[in-house]
């Protein structure tokens, strides 16, 4: 409790977006408070009668289409009911028996939140969180693709199923175009029992906070929107815990665009980093290859060399034997001869030993 | 750090990822014209 | 199988290709009537399918999406993004998982594998940006997010932007393939020798597509039922994409085996069991790291709570039965050679991944509303999305029955080695 209504504190001091440890994460040590005079409404649910009142309004300064059943129809209460493409805001009922109807009633209709999940995930910036604090939408851009239904936490953005060619998306503007003008929101305005509390956010929040604060046992004591997805615009505060009047109390307090950072922060990681390890590995296995391949091509050198030179050994061999067997052969030759002509030499010698006779045999 | 111009994380990421996108163009051509600078003397030349 | 022979009787072929290797080669410019009475044969299945997706479109675009769907303004999404894009995707992932394994990673036995995972890439890619047109509420702005107005603090930028280029990187890849039936040489050969490149820029863009598709739910904490939502779900995209795209590549060439074998030339046939096994192999220990990487989720957001509600018997279901078995199953496949385990086991991933993106995207999706307010689909979101699957097939074996997919065209088969070995030099 008391740790609550010191949050509540420092959010009204403008400083809960700084608590909010998401927004830095997102941006290094960069932290967005939001618009400084944005405005902002509390839904009191203590308050709201269930008139349907904002309702009529509502169709009316839209311009949207009247619906079947009037508006001073309260039967319609007895179901739960969400907004469609023709209706930007629905009281919704709820069993309290401790309030004095046994009742107590929701306002349903866009926070117009201060990250909007919307903008931020939408392809084609088809939406915009404006100065005022309202979040609006431009039809002149959308694809159609409903990504921003998806991505909504509060399921608010609604689309025109209908429509072949040209569907919408639908939600609540705050009354963008009166705020524009000076004017309050419509349903805002139509309100007999003042249930909503405009102004600056700050402002209402501080409000909001007072409210809760001196009036003990009367509120929970939570500002639903306060922090919730990083902030919202439109506030509630209740007697009974929010889930029961059909808020999700789980939705945490970090903004949209801080859920998507971290992924959208390892795009171009990857687009800088893979051409770097795959050209890589690419390149080692273009190096392997080229390796094995010029392994290869010296193992067929060295072989081819082995063969030339084991050849080139036995060339010599031959070479020499041949050699040699020419000398022999040489030598038998000049041993020959040299018999030869020893012998013939003897002979002479031995011719020349009788002169008489050699004489005589040379006259012959 | 100075937020500047920006009042929300959204308007924030909306421009800086702009240009995170911008320069993704850039890394992914000039890591192709830098890989081909790198490899442009090796003796069988590549074509691609 | 070395005396394998195209059936001739089913093609008109020029007799010029028949001699080498028994490659079946260009088919014979089709006289008009010849293709017209072609393409009309159809299975009877099929047309019904043509037939009623045709009506499906007109009500599309007469009526809008509220007479053809049960979307509604709790569930924006159905079957058209859970089936036709998510899975449509992530099945796609072939493509990119095998040119880089042929490519970058060096596995060349994978190289008769390539060409016909990236057709199913392509065509895959190209219908799933066909469908989106069904979806999306005005189709004719599909390109703004690219040229008009760019919001770059969305996942679905990332998504459209990497879609787009993927798509047109996949249609140059697959390019040669049209050129060298079309018989235009040179221009071919010079989309040829920007293989590796493309293939890098491949991998870089279905890295951040397929996680980028999961990053999608980011956004949505407070949707999606906390086993099913994860910081890491972009990690889990992208590794299921991976076993996807491996299992989808067995898959089909278990199919094109069986159904269009007269197509096949004698390497695509040989290694079609090297494929297998290889990718068998891969699968198997991809999807053993993804099982753990899913229980590291489960830790790191302290989740183990949730497992004993019925969600956690679901996620069980997801995670045991539909992860760890088939990745046990490809590993007998694997071990003991068996062609039967690891074609059970693609199927068996296959379905895994559908069970995966139908868990995240629709049934953890919105699991805090109301039973009556959840979603279910339309007749007419079930004839769309099996009216795409079936125009995948007939695309396929158009495609494939006239070009050269599943053999080497015998004019280029040198070329090919070229990529494969570029150290000499890819030019000529
Ligand atoms: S409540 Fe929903 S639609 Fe409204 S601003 Fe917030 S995210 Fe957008
Ligand atoms: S439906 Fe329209 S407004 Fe909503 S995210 Fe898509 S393009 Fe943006
Ligand atoms: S602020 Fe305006 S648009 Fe929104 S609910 Fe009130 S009257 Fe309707």
């Amino acid at each position: 409790m008391k740790r609550r209504s010191f949050l509540g504190l420092v959010g009204a001091a403008g400083l809960g977006a700084s608590l909010a440890p998401a927004a830095a994460q997102a941006a290094g040590n960069t932290h967005f408070t939001g618009y400084k005079d944005s405005f902002g409404v509390v839904f009191d649910a203590t308050r709201c009668i269930g008139c349907r009142k904002c309702e009529a309004a509502c169709q009316k300064v839209n311009d949207l289409p009247t619906p079947k059943k009037p508006f001073d129809d309260l039967s319609v209460l007895q179901d739960h009911r969400r907004t469609d493409a023709k209706t930007y805001t629905v009281i919704n009922q709820f069993a309290n028996p401790a309030a004095p109807e046994g009742k107590t009633f929701h306002k349903f209709q866009c926070n117009h939140c201060n990250e909007p999940a919307c903008a931020s995930s939408c392809f084609v910036k088809a939406f915009t969180k404006n100065p005022d604090g309202s979040v609006t939408y431009d039809a002149s851009l959308c694809v159609g693709c409903r990504y921003c239904m998806v991505a909504c936490p509060f399921y608010v953005p609604t689309y025109e199923y209908d429509s072949a060619l040209v569907p919408k998306v639908q939600k609540c503007t705050f009354c963008h175009p009166r705020l524009e003008q000076g004017l309050l929101p419509g349903c805002v305005e139509a309100c007999p029992k003042e249930a909503m509390l405009f102004g600056k956010r700050e402002e209402v929040l501080r409000l909001a906070w007072e409210r809760i604060r001196s009036n003990p046992g009367k509120y929970v004591e939570h500002v639903y929107g306060e922090h919730e997805m990083g902030g919202t615009a439109w506030m509630v505060i209740s007697p009974i815990p929010f889930a029961q009047i059909g808020l999700n109390e789980g939705l945490g307090v970090t903004p949209a665009p801080a859920l998507t950072a971290g992924a959208l922060g390892a795009v171009p990681i990857v687009v800088g980093l893979w051409p770097v390890l795959l050209g890589g590995l690419y390149g080692i296995n273009t190096m392997r290859e080229r390796a094995v391949k010029k392994e290869k091509a010296e193992a067929v050198a060295a072989a081819k060399q082995e063969t030339q030179e084991a050849a080139n050994a036995k060339l010599q061999d031959e070479l020499k034997k041949a050699e040699a067997a020419a000398q022999k052969k040489m030598d038998a030759e000049i041993k020959k001869a040299v018999d030869e002509a020893v012998k013939a030499k003897v002979a002479e010698m031995e011719a020349a030993k009788g002169p008489s006779e050699g004489d005589q045999k040379e006259a012959d | 750090m100075d937020t500047g111009t920006f009042h929300t994380l959204h308007d924030f990421m909306v421009h800086s990822k702009g240009i995170v996108y911008i320069i993704m163009g850039v890394i992914l051509a000039g890591s192709l014209i830098f890989w081909r600078f790198l490899t442009a003397r090796e003796k069988p030349i590549r074509k691609y | 199988m070395s005396d394998h022979k195209p059936d001739v009787s089913t093609f008109t072929v020029d007799p010029k290709y028949l001699t080498k290797d028994g490659i079946t080669g260009l088919a014979r410019e089709l006289t008009t009537k010849e293709k017209i009475l072609e393409a009309a044969r159809l299975h009877p299945v099929m047309a019904t399918l043509l037939i009623m997706g045709g009506l499906a479109t007109i009500l599309r675009f007469t009526f809008g999406l509220g007479t053809v769907t049960n979307l509604d303004d709790n569930n924006p999404w159905g079957i058209w993004i859970s089936i036709d894009l998510l899975c449509g995707v992530a099945l796609a992932a072939g493509g990119f998982v095998t040119s880089a394994a042929c490519y970058i990673f060096g596995f060349k036995k994978f190289h008769s594998a390539v060409r016909p995972a990236i057709l199913t890439a392509f065509i895959g890619y190209a219908l799933v940006v066909f469908a989106l047109n069904y979806d999306v509420g005005r189709p004719y702005r599909l390109p703004y997010p690219l040229f008009w107005s760019q919001g770059t603090s969305s996942l679905l930028f990332e998504v459209g932007l990497c879609v787009f280029l993927y798509l047109t990187v996949l249609f140059i890849e697959f390019f040669p393939a049209a050129l060298e039936w079309l018989g235009l040489k040179k221009i071919r050969n010079v989309v040829h020798s920007l293989t590796i490149v493309l293939t890098i820029f491949g991998v870089v863009l279905s890295t951040l597509h397929q996680s980028s598709l999961g990053a999608l739910f980011l956004i949505a904490p407070s949707k999606v039922h906390p086993l099913w939502y994860s910081s890491y779900l972009p990690v889990y995209f992208f590794v299921s994409a991976i076993c996807a795209g491996l299992s989808v590549v067995i898959f089909e060439g278990m199919l094109s085996h069986k159904y269009m074998h007269a197509k096949m030339d004698k390497m695509t046939i040989e290694e079609h069991d090297g494929v297998m096994f290889g990718f068998a192999k891969a699968a198997a220990f991809v999807l053993m790291g993804y099982f753990f990487i899913k229980w590291v989720g489960v830790a790191a957001d302290n989740n183990w709570h949730y497992l004993g509600t019925g969600y956690g018997a679901w996620f069980l279901v997801e995670v045991i039965g539909f992860v760890f078995l088939p990745a046990v199953c490809y590993a007998i496949g694997y071990r003991e050679q068996n062609p039967t385990f690891v074609k059970v086991a693609a199927v068996w991933t296959i379905l895994g991944i559908v069970v995966n993106r139908l868990n995240v995207s629709q049934i953890a999706f919105n699991w805090q509303l109301p039973s009556d307010l959840r979603y279910f689909p339309h007749f007419w979101e079930i004839v769309v999305t099996a009216f795409i699957i079936g125009l995948h097939v007939l695309l396929f074996r158009l495609i494939a029955n006239r070009m050269p997919i599943l053999y080497t065209h015998p004019d280029y088969a040198d070329h090919d080695e070229d990529v494969a070995e570029p150290a000499h030099g890819g030019g000529h």
